[in-house]
């Protein structure tokens, strides 16, 4: 394959990106290819600072005995002091007896104090990992205990939200609208009802696409001469969505309008929509309060 | 062989894993214990130190770089103890094996960082995750430090001003190419994957991944030649 026929893979390679037999092909050239070895060195240069970005997080000092531990606690230096000692003792004996003899018994010497080290140091591992299992042990229920509260809360939550949309369908003056995909999200449906009586709106999606990363969907109306972002949602992993829906009181005049984009994720109110528009409303109901 | 020649003045025993030299009576040190302060070593030095199973060095290394290792294999893999298990290996790896740095390849830290990435894509593929979109692990506040308070030494300074450096380059690209590249990242995705998950033709992921890593690369020049060229792209 020429230069040419893989040029436009390079960047993927650098990034890691390619199928594994297109990754393969590069390979193949990059090894023989000065020109694009340097351009893949070039970007595998950038792509290696992605890992700066990411949120810093404080790993628990327990994973820091874990990992000290596990490499030993034997100290070369107090182990050296005692093994100077033993080499003068001994070098003494060669010279005074005879050089074989001497050096014979150096070696039964180092080699029985060499064992009996190796054993106390794999008993004090063996040691070390007990109490680093015991102790992972403890920290996994831990994360298990919080993560049983977190969805019990969200639990919680989630009733509370379905009493309110009952709330609102059953009010005999409900107006409701239908909304449909865009090509991001072709098969995905929306259904808007207001509740005059319960001054109170919902939205309640099926199909929806799972979002990406820092991604989220917004809904976004026009009432009156506003553009108003009425608020933010995440898919479920069945792909349904609702969000209940209450404009502010100085938000005047009917809705003409509604539709939902693909925003990033950030704290503040947006101002204005992206342009990647997910589900509008059926034209044919564009008319309807 | 007499101990006065100049043979034998120096007579090293090769019995244990590290050598011990004896000049005349007078011990000789490695070279790492007669630094005190390992902090302010350079990770070079303290990698060479780790050949001569230097814990201190591991220590310092651990000290300066755990936080780092641990965030982006928890960031891929979204799981607290896993991320720590992945860790404690990419640590264990660097111990036993020092050798596998070499410094032609570029910084330490971008090494070790790309190290903790491969072993946890290995570990996600090895689990058969599925492509789902990914998800920031659901963290509480207290655990999100600032990168100046993770630890002394002057590296991690620069560190510090390096993720500005590159968080500001990311920020700086269209949302879609920024994307493209952080799921192929972060998630090991291919560019068919990532295609097929956002439902979007493979060409148009192409090109965002092309666009947005050209740009990011310019940028990253621009942006590290205006900041005293902490990076080394």
């Amino acid at each position: 394959m020429t230069c040419d026929d893989l040029r436009e893979d390079l960047e993927a390679f650098a990034l890691g990106a390619l199928e594994p037999e297109q990754a393969r092909r590069v390979t193949a050239h990059v090894r023989d290819c000065g020109a694009c070895s340097q351009i893949v060195r070039a970007y595998q240069v950038a792509v290696e600072h992605l890992a700066l970005s990411v949120p810093l997080y404080r790993a628990s000092p327990r994973l820091r005995e874990r990992i000290l531990g596990g490499i030993g606690a034997f100290r070369p230096p107090v182990y050296a002091s005692f093994l100077r000692q033993r080499v003068w003792a001994t070098a003494a004996a060669v010279v005074l007896v005879a050089f074989a003899v001497g050096a014979i018994a150096w070696a039964v010497v180092l080699s029985s104090q060499v064992n009996r080290l190796r054993e106390d140091n794999r008993h004090l591992a063996e040691l070390t990992q007990l109490d680093a299992e015991q102790r992972a042990a403890i920290l996994q229920f831990q994360t298990q205990l919080s993560s049983a509260q977190s969805a019990q809360r969200e639990m919680s939550t989630t009733l509370e939200e379905q009493a309110t949309l009952i709330e609102i369908a059953l009010d005999p003056d409900l107006i409701p609208s239908k909304m449909q995909g865009t090509q991001v999200a072709p098969q995905a449906t929306c259904s808007y009802v207001w509740s005059t009586q319960q001054g109170l709106g919902a939205l309640t999606c099926k199909n929806l696409p799972s979002t990406g990363f820092m991604l989220t969907y917004e809904l976004w109306a026009t009432k009156g001469d506003k553009t108003l972002a009425v608020g933010t949602f995440l898919p479920r992993d069945d792909g349904t969505a609702s969000l209940l829906v209450k404009f502010p009181t100085d938000a005047e005049g009917p809705v003409s309008n509604l539709w939902v984009t693909l925003e990033q994720q950030t704290s503040g109110t947006r101002a204005r929509p992206s342009n990647e528009v997910v589900l509008f409303r059926s034209p044919d109901q564009q008319a309807q309060r | 062989m007499s101990l006065d020649s100049p043979a034998g003045k120096r007579l090293r025993i090769r019995a244990l894993p590290w050598s011990v030299d004896i000049k005349g009576g007078n011990r000789e040190e490695p070279e790492a214990a007669r630094i005190s302060d390992y902090s302010v070593l350079p990770d070079d030095r303290l990698v060479t130190a780790l050949e001569r199973r230097d814990q201190r060095a591991l220590e310092t290394l651990y000290d300066r770089y755990g936080d780092y290792v641990y965030s982006v294999c928890l960031r891929m893999v979204g799981d607290v103890q896993l991320a720590e298990d992945l860790t404690q290996e990419v640590f264990l790896r660097l111990w036993r094996r020092p050798d596998l740095y070499d410094v032609r390849r570029g910084r330490f830290v971008t090494w070790l960082l790309s190290v903790a990435r491969n072993r946890s894509i290995d570990e996600r593929r090895s689990r058969g995750r599925r492509f789902r979109y990914e998800t920031p692990p659901s963290l509480t506040g207290e655990e999100l430090l600032a990168a100046a308070s993770t630890a002394d030494g002057a590296d991690t300074a620069v560190l510090s001003e390096e993720r500005v450096i590159i968080e500001k380059a990311l920020a700086a690209l269209p949302v879609e190419q920024r994307l493209a590249i952080q799921l192929a990242y972060f998630g090991g995705y291919t560019q068919q994957e990532i295609a097929r998950g956002l439902h979007q033709p493979l060409g148009t992921v192409k090109t965002r991944i092309r666009l947005g890593l050209q740009k990011l690369r310019l940028l990253l020049i621009e942006q590290n030649e205006g900041e005293r060229g902490y990076l080394d792209v």
